[in-house]
């Protein structure tokens, strides 16, 4: 495998610990603000929704809540089943690199018309008559939601390996526990968004 | 050329015994029934791994330096290996 491939398809095998987490953090913090030039939430560990302006501390307490979640929950679950000596640092330092794609979710917010489309839906909701928007507006929508849908399976594919290589859990069993962790975390995360971040701010 | 150290029998893929040693020297060859040293059944990249293990005084960090992975990728190759040495180990005891 060449390291371009790698570095795209599973790059904790050469990174990890403090670089990696270093790496992420550094992506999150420009995932913020990306997503607050460009309207873009991530709030919670699989949740990218594009929508109206909130303040940028808004943008950034989404993204560091739903990663310390799934840190968290997917280092608790390798201390349960691995018997390996795993360390959070490792766990911490992949999760982060393998969130860093949602660095471009933002873009697809640039030509979505999602606001045209917004409106549309929720005035088909309420029972208003308001005009279709038009083909190439909905076409660009589509591929937005393609592009996001495809950043979001690429992410989870990253975030299943760094969590494999991180607590040396393989097949069907890791994958088992991380479908369980990437849940329990899509859960908790959401909670904490709705409640914590409403609440202080 | 460096010859392999056959492990498994191509007839029914029963784990290899010695059966003479020779010496290089003066030709002098003992016979018997000599299992292999566990190390001995693993593959070379393992036994290399091993070497380079030893030669890093056991340092998963040097070891990760050395060979430009990650620790995780190095502590999950070495949690593979000593599984590989239990079971040779096992299969070992386990033959008559």
């Amino acid at each position: 495998m060449n390291k371009t491939r790698q570095l795209l398809t599973n790059p904790f095998v050469t990174i990890a610990g403090a670089k990696a987490l270093i790496y992420g953090l550094a992506a999150l913090v420009l995932t913020s603000i990306t997503g607050y030039f460009w309207q873009t939430r991530f709030d919670g560990v699989l949740d990218i929704h594009f929508g109206i302006q909130h303040p940028y501390h808004i943008y950034l307490f989404d993204l560091v809540i739903s990663y310390v979640t799934l840190a968290l929950v997917l280092y608790l679950a390798g201390l349960i089943f691995s018997r390996s000596g795993i360390r959070m640092i490792d766990v911490a330092g992949t999760v982060a690199l393998a969130r860093a794609p949602l660095l471009l979710a933002p873009l697809a917010n640039t030509f979505s018309h999602s606001e045209a489309m917004s409106e549309y839906m929720s005035g088909m909701f309420a029972g208003d008559e308001i005009a279709p928007p038009e083909f190439w507006q909905s076409a660009l929508f589509g591929l937005s939601t393609l592009i996001i849908i495809a950043l979001t399976i690429y992410v989870i594919i990253l975030s299943y390996r760094a969590f494999s290589i991180s607590v040396n859990l393989k097949g069907n069993r890791a994958v088992l526990i991380f479908i369980m962790g990437i849940l329990v975390s899509e859960v908790v995360s959401k909670i904490l968004i709705h409640n914590f971040i409403h609440t202080i701010f | 050329m460096i010859k392999q150290l056959p492990l498994i029998c191509p007839s029914c893929s029963h784990g290899l015994a010695v059966k003479s040693l020779i010496c290089e020297r003066c030709s002098t060859t003992i016979e018997g029934l000599f299992t292999l040293p566990a190390i001995t059944r693993l593959s070379a990249d393992e036994q290399q791994f091993i070497l380079d293990f030893v030669k890093a005084s056991g340092s998963l960090k040097e070891m990760a330096k050395h060979l430009n992975l990650s620790y995780p990728t190095v502590r999950n190759m070495l949690d593979d290996l000593i599984k590989r040495i239990t079971v040779a180990e096992k299969s070992h005891t386990l033959q008559p």
